[in-house]
């Protein structure tokens, strides 16, 4: 099983480049990023907000089985182009972890396959190491192959 | 034995990326390895990754590579999906889904009497200790390691000192356009007495 998610992680630097090529049209990927509900299903979590617009807002929720909260994270659009880009905050909430600066970049590739370009800021180069251990490449990987499958259901159903 | 990934009797897989050297991490944690800018034209195109993870009925974990995927989580994606996952862990970890349990018995107690009658396409993606109690203790029947053309030369082993011989069946090997080269093995039962530990 190879990796279809290629991530760029130099040493020393506190940003992060994640690419991935989906067989989904552009629409359908831009999609799984602002419908509420696909978001849902593929990220495993609750979204409580999700303003897709310059200077709104957005809070994910997920908890355990019994209701209690796990973890809750959220963030404000920075800026919003439909089915071209994403500029948005990403924080957690009651950590100490700083909130990080994400670029996200959504390219036509051909009518069947886009393109998806995460460009991550963090605010120091050992918090983004933190993040970067084990399994985070096939870990990634795979919430993308689940992305690419639920929304692959989705056009199936509709 | 049949070659297809799906089949009717249990099967737990070993999954690994590993540099040539046999090193699944670097000290630093830096990743940026596991993406060689290597070329291989008569290799395979990337296989539809997404239907190959179909097959798959059941993750086991441990739980440092639980609370890691738990982190990723929160930003990208929870990667297992709705697979039953299953953690071996022997702390008090959160649980934020219904198709995820934490077991603390062992491994055997684990396959035997959990895993078998439940599933058929188990794969164990981590970690090192893991894998290496899964080998020692006879309970995993094939290896799928993924190498990556570079050489670390150090950082977090594969193949922790598993302290017994394996003998293994080469099942298959395929090579992909970016120079991975994944290695397939299905381990053989062990005929003669288990030697220690």
């Amino acid at each position: 099983m190879e990796r279809k998610t290629k991530i760029n992680a130099e040493e020393g630097r506190q940003e992060l480049v994640i690419t991935r090529e989906f067989e989904l049209p552009l629409e359908l990927l831009f999609k799984a990023y602002v419908d509420p509900e696909i978001v849902e299903q593929w990220m495993g979590t609750k979204v409580l907000k999700l303003e897709n617009k310059k200077h709104g807002g957005w809070q994910f929720e997920t908890s355990d089985p019994q209701g209690n909260v796990v973890f809750r994270a959220n963030g404000v659009i920075h800026e919003f182009v439909p089915e071209q880009k994403i500029t948005r905050t990403f924080e957690m909430e009651n950590t100490p972890f700083p909130v990080q600066l994400e670029f996200l970049e959504f390219e036509k590739l051909t009518s069947d396959t886009s393109r998806l370009r995460m460009h991550i800021l963090f605010r120091s180069v050992a918090d983004r190491d933190q993040l970067l251990q084990l399994p985070f490449a096939q870990g990634i990987n795979m919430a993308h192959n689940r992305l690419q499958n639920t929304v692959e259901k989705l056009k199936q159903d509709s | 034995m049949e070659a297809s990934m799906k089949t009717d009797t249990f099967k737990m897989t070993i999954h690994m990326v590993s540099s040539l050297d046999g090193f699944i991490a670097k000290k630093d944690n830096s990743i940026s390895w596991l993406d060689t800018a290597d070329r291989y034209e008569d290799g395979v195109a990337e296989e539809d990754a997404g239907e190959f993870m179909k097959t798959i009925d059941c993750f086991v974990i441990g739980a440092r590579t639980y609370e890691h995927a738990l982190e990723l989580s929160k930003d990208f994606g929870w990667p297992y999906g709705d697979v039953p996952t299953i953690v071996l862990s022997h702390r008090k970890l959160p649980v934020h889904r219904n198709n995820i349990q934490i077991y603390s018995c062992d491994l055997t107690t684990l396959v035997e009497e959990h895993l078998k009658s439940r599933y058929r396409n188990v794969w164990c993606v981590g970690g090192a200790m893991l894998v290496r109690d899964l080998i020692r203790q006879q309970l995993a029947g094939e290896i799928r390691i993924s190498v990556i053309p570079v050489i670390l030369g150090d950082g977090l082993p594969f193949f922790d000192h598993i302290g017994r011989e394996q003998a293994l069946h080469l099942k298959g090997i395929t090579a992909y356009k970016s120079g991975i080269a994944e290695l397939w093995y299905e381990i053989k039962k062990n005929t003669g007495p288990v030697q220690n530990k």
